[in-house]
């Protein structure tokens, strides 16, 4: 009997814990968001990709920040670039997606978060290619109707992810490459 | 001698032409075509999102051209969701004349799994059942 309690009581914890987590008001989702990146060389024809259906998600609670881009999703104005950059430098077959997991520092969401736009700074972890890279940079963020924009710029090198450019066409790709991203997140 | 030389000099320019062509078509060749391509897969929402997200299945349906459908949960600016599972981008279609709880059929290019949202994300689609 007592045990039938504790067994009931505990169903009861676990079913309020899920229902806490899956309605809690403070996560902000964008399910089409874009980033750029772009590694161009002058002179030479622009390396430059648009994900737009990168996943963000923020927690203003918790100031936690999640973002997920599938390798498959960057678009090149060039098809055989963007075949390349899926075959040779990312090998998107073993390693399809790219994920962020990070978190605004000093910010708090309740106060300073309005319709004027505020820079923060942002550090986590970037995983691509099966390697990992601590991100630090800063980004904009602000809130308009019901609607968090963020966006911001870092910049990453291929080596960083131990992905080899040939030798071929090592000028015609930037050793520093930028990418922006430009999310606009929902309540959920 | 000579005629012989304008021969020679003619027929290299016109092979020279036809590579230049060849190379450039290679080099800038156009994206594929989604809506004209033939389906590869035709499964169920539910089914699309359970082969997805087991990783050593799901490379066998990235970047091929899959038919799926579902009832629409949410309708978004550029996308639309399908039984909660699966998020279609469209190439241009207008998705605000799409009804939520209406059955929608799509063909589109399966570019992954989101892990984040667990979400089968599929792009370039038309719809195929208006």
């Amino acid at each position: 009997m007592k045990t039938y309690k504790i067994n009931q009581l505990l169903l009861i914890c676990m079913c309020l814990l899920i229902c806490s987590v899956s309605f809690s008001q403070d996560k902000y989702i964008d399910k089409n968001g874009t980033i750029v990146f772009e590694a161009s060389e002058k002179l030479f024809e622009e390396v430059k990709a648009t994900n737009k259906s990168t996943t963000a998600i923020y927690n203003i609670e918790t100031n936690e920040i999640a973002a997920l881009a599938l390798m498959k999703g960057f678009r090149f104005k060039n098809s055989l670039m963007e075949e390349h950059f899926n075959e040779n430098y990312m090998e998107s077959d073993s390693y399809p997606k790219a994920i962020f997991k990070g978190k605004i520092i000093d910010f708090n969401a309740k106060e300073n978060l309005n319709e004027i736009a505020v820079e923060v700074n942002v550090k986590g972890v970037l995983e691509l290619h099966g390697k990992q890279k601590t991100i630090e940079a800063i980004f904009t963020i602000q809130k308009i109707n019901n609607i968090i924009a963020i966006t911001g710029s870092f910049t990453v090198s291929p080596s960083d992810f131990d992905i080899e450019i040939p030798k071929i066409v090592r000028n015609k790709i930037a050793k520093v490459v930028n990418v922006s991203l430009d999310f606009k997140l929902v309540q959920k | 001698m000579k005629k012989k030389i304008i021969y020679i000099i003619t027929i290299s320019i016109v092979l020279l032409g036809f590579a230049g062509y060849a190379i450039y078509g290679y080099m800038y060749k156009p994206h594929r075509d989604i809506s004209s391509e033939d389906i590869d897969y035709s499964l169920s929402s539910n089914d699309l999102k359970n082969v997805m997200r087991a990783d050593s299945v799901s490379s066998q349906f990235i970047d091929k051209v899959i038919k799926t459908e579902g009832v629409i949960t949410s309708v978004e600016q550029n996308s639309v969701v399908l039984n909660d599972v699966i998020q279609v981008n469209f190439i241009n279609t207008d998705v605000s004349i799409l009804k939520l709880k209406t059955t929608l059929s799509v063909k589109g290019r399966c570019v992954g799994y989101d892990d984040l949202l667990e979400l089968v994300k599929i792009d370039q689609a038309t719809i195929t059942n208006h």
